[in-house]
């Protein structure tokens, strides 16, 4: 059973929707800028730029909405478009984020800790990670499923192929599948114990690569069947043509040396999508910029690819690393290469790591049918997407 | 078409029953929601791994353990965990501490994560297949079953799955300023499952399971007659149904109901509870038991379990 994208959506710190992301991916102009988030002035992240009450007002939504649920929203409504109700499609949503509302939760917090004074108490309704995909699915008419896949930072690319998995199962025939996840001091706080952030602009595949950058976003794709596509009469951008999913089983945090998870993930994808190693034209990887990724997910791909590696490169050195919504972000990157034929590079690498291959540095225009992206997570989920051209 | 059709055992630590080995608490079930009583868990547990563990991860890899013991022979082949909250408890230990000192230690913020749960049992289970962490509040045990059923398999494989949240002080605190929540005796509880295609003794059947989104146009309980007709049941084939708050359920004759949150208290992922009870229920006789988890007015997620 094949299955169509149709439609996509997406915001991050490259802009608020798909054509503003494609124009800086062509142009190579990163969005990971120093002091975009005020709480953090000396780091560099890849914050959207509109704030959450713009965001409210947008959506003509009160104030008080999660940033998760914000821009869920926004990307969301781009990807489903106008599509109306239909009796006879079964139809879902299905979103990852890796902290729900939490920007909100921890507002409340510190300002009790703080203070004293306990404010809105209501602020921490947002906080499970399913609320903000409550709010999503009212978008949908006749919207009889919702789900929340929370596998830290491959959330978007599970809840995609948890999409997937239940289309070819039966049980839906239309679902609008991807993720989201606002910054939050919690998460900078948290990478920033793990002390994996980069001073500087993170630089994926650099030799001297120090680090990631945090970002946030949303993406989602609208994925439809056959039957779905006949009803709906869209026309297909894409399809999904492959999906893995394996653990890597190694460490809570960090890859196993081989990136055994990361073989298993890529392997499964292709065999699953009946396509040669060597008709992938581009990875978009998951390359965060830390040592320990950037080595094993090269690793792992030359142990899949051998001497037929494609170009590679990783898009977080334009958004920083989104979180739960990476995965879906990438998908939509993935797809822009297949539907314009060209290859976005990664950004910022003065010396290649000590590897056969080195990542893509320009622009190149080409022939894209498939196209490969990989999102790896905290407790060694690794899932990988395949989207090819119809 | 399900793929796995049998739930061959479950181990649960919850307000009623502290012992994961226990598979009849049905006799000692006490209608007050007391505080959870944790077992021994050097029990299940080696003290080396036990040390660092959250009390979620204790029940969550005490009952995992008891399930492992249950399937040996058979390959594990997925885990898949449902939970409303996470880590909670680690959640709250790293927001309190950056927010008082302006920086953490990592620890609690890398246990804090969702995924922790389904995470650290790969990692001690030594299993690279599978691993997925359903999040969706109240619906996310229905919508992780209805995951692990889709699962391909082969006769000596199953898939560990598990639902699990915890109640912590600050739920309690947080919950008596909020009008809608204040009355609601909140609980937690473990519950792991191993499903596979092949029975063992003391298997139950997965006959079906539904996740749904409520709308305007279809109410609940249209949605829980059209789940027992494509299951071909009938009025008074239908022993009991296990339910977690008042709704309006079709007319089966006459048919015991049960409101299982009574026993378990409040908790995203306590239709595991009803799980637990259903299992019993079959052993001990009972051919069709019916779980009804509405959530929210909005979401409903429908279990039909059978004998086996």
């Amino acid at each position: 059973m094949e299955i169509f994208i149709t439609g996509r959506g997406v915001i991050s710190a490259l802009g608020r929707d798909t054509e503003e992301n494609f124009k800086a991916l062509r142009n190579q102009s990163t969005g990971i800028r120093l002091g975009s988030y005020a709480d953090y002035p000396d780091k560099y992240l890849g914050t959207v730029s509109q704030s959450s009450e713009e965001l409210s007002d947008f959506h003509s939504l009160k104030n008080g909405y999660s940033r998760t649920a914000l821009l869920g929203l926004t990307a969301a409504k781009e990807a489903w478009g106008g599509l109306e109700a239909s009796d006879s499609c079964k139809t879902g949503v299905i979103s990852g984020n890796s902290v729900g509302g939490m920007d909100r939760t921890e507002k409340h917090i510190i300002n009790l800790i703080n203070t004293g004074e306990n404010g809105d108490i209501r602020s921490i309704l947002s906080h499970p990670c399913g609320y903000s995909t409550s709010l999503i699915s009212r978008i949908i008419p006749n919207c009889s499923y919702a789900n929340t896949i929370s596998t830290a930072c491959s959330s978007g690319a599970n809840a995609i192929l948890q999409a997937a998995k239940l289309m070819q199962h039966g049980k839906l025939d239309r679902v609008l599948a991807g993720g989201t996840d606002g910054l939050s001091n919690f998460t900078v706080q948290g990478f920033s114990s793990l002390m994996i952030f980069d001073a500087v602009q993170c630089r994926p595949f650099d030799a001297n690569r120090a680090g990631l950058n945090l970002g946030e976003g949303a993406a989602y794709l609208l994925l439809e069947n056959e039957k779905s596509l006949r009803e709906s009469g869209n026309t297909p951008l894409a399809k999904l043509a492959g999906f893995g999913i394996a653990n890597d089983s190694f460490h809570q945090t960090a890859l196993s040396p081989t990136g055994k998870g990361a073989v298993l993930a890529m392997s499964q994808a292709l065999n699953r999508s009946q396509l040669n190693a060597e008709e992938i034209d581009y990875i978009n990887t998951h390359g965060t910029a830390t040592e320990n990724n950037d080595e094993v997910e090269l690793t792992a791909i030359q142990t899949i690819f051998e001497e037929n590696v494609p170009h590679f490169s990783s898009t977080k050195s334009y958004t920083g690393h989104t979180l739960g919504a990476s995965g879906a972000i990438e998908a939509v990157y993935s797809l822009l290469a297949v539907n314009n034929n060209c290859v976005f590079p990664s950004l910022n690498i003065k010396e290649d790591m000590n590897h056969d291959y080195p990542a893509l540095k320009e622009v190149i225009d080409q022939e894209v049918t498939n196209v490969l992206t990989n999102s790896f997570g905290f407790g060694g989920n690794q899932t990988t997407l395949i989207v090819s051209e119809c | 078409m399900l793929k796995l059709k049998y739930i061959n055992t479950f181990s649960g630590i919850n307000v009623q029953n502290s012992d994961p080995k226990r598979q009849d608490w049905l006799d000692i079930l006490n209608d007050e929601v007391g505080e959870i009583t944790f077992p021994d868990f050097k029990k299940y547990i080696e003290p080396r791994k036990l040390r660092r563990m959250s009390k979620l991860l204790r029940m969550t890899v005490s009952c995992a353990n008891c399930c492992v013991e249950n399937m040996k022979g058979f390959e594990l082949r997925g885990i898949i965990v449902a939970t409303g909250l996470g880590c909670l408890d680690d959640t709250r230990k790293f927001l309190v501490e950056y927010s008082q000192n302006n920086s953490a230690s990592p620890t609690a913020f890398i246990h804090s994560t969702h995924n922790t749960i389904a995470g650290q049992l790969g990692l001690l289970l030594q299993s690279h297949s599978y691993n997925i962490t359903h999040a969706n509040t109240g619906a996310c045990f229905e919508n992780a079953l209805m995951d692990a059923s889709l699962e391909d398999h082969n006769t000596n494989e199953w898939v560990l799955l598990g639902g699990v949240d915890e109640q912590i002080d600050w739920l309690d605190k947080l919950k008596i300023q909020l009008e809608d929540f204040s009355s609601l005796n909140l609980g937690s509880g473990c519950t792991f499952l191993a499903l596979s295609a092949t029975k063992t003794n003391g298997a139950v059947a997965l006959q079906d399971v539904d996740s749904f989104l409520l709308s305007n146009e279809i109410s609940a309980k249209n949605r829980i007659l059209q789940f027992l007709e494509q299951n071909n049941i009938t009025a008074g084939s239908l022993d009991l149904i296990l339910t977690n708050q008042e709704i309006d359920i079709p007319d089966y004759g006459e048919v015991e109901q049960i409101n299982y949150q009574s026993y378990c208290g409040s908790y995203f992922t306590n239709s595991t509870f009803g799980i637990e009870f259903a299992i019993q229920r079959i052993r001990s006789g009972d051919k069709n038991v019916l779980i009804i988890n509405h959530h929210e007015e909005k979401q409903i997620g429908l279990t039909l379990l059978g004998d086996a």
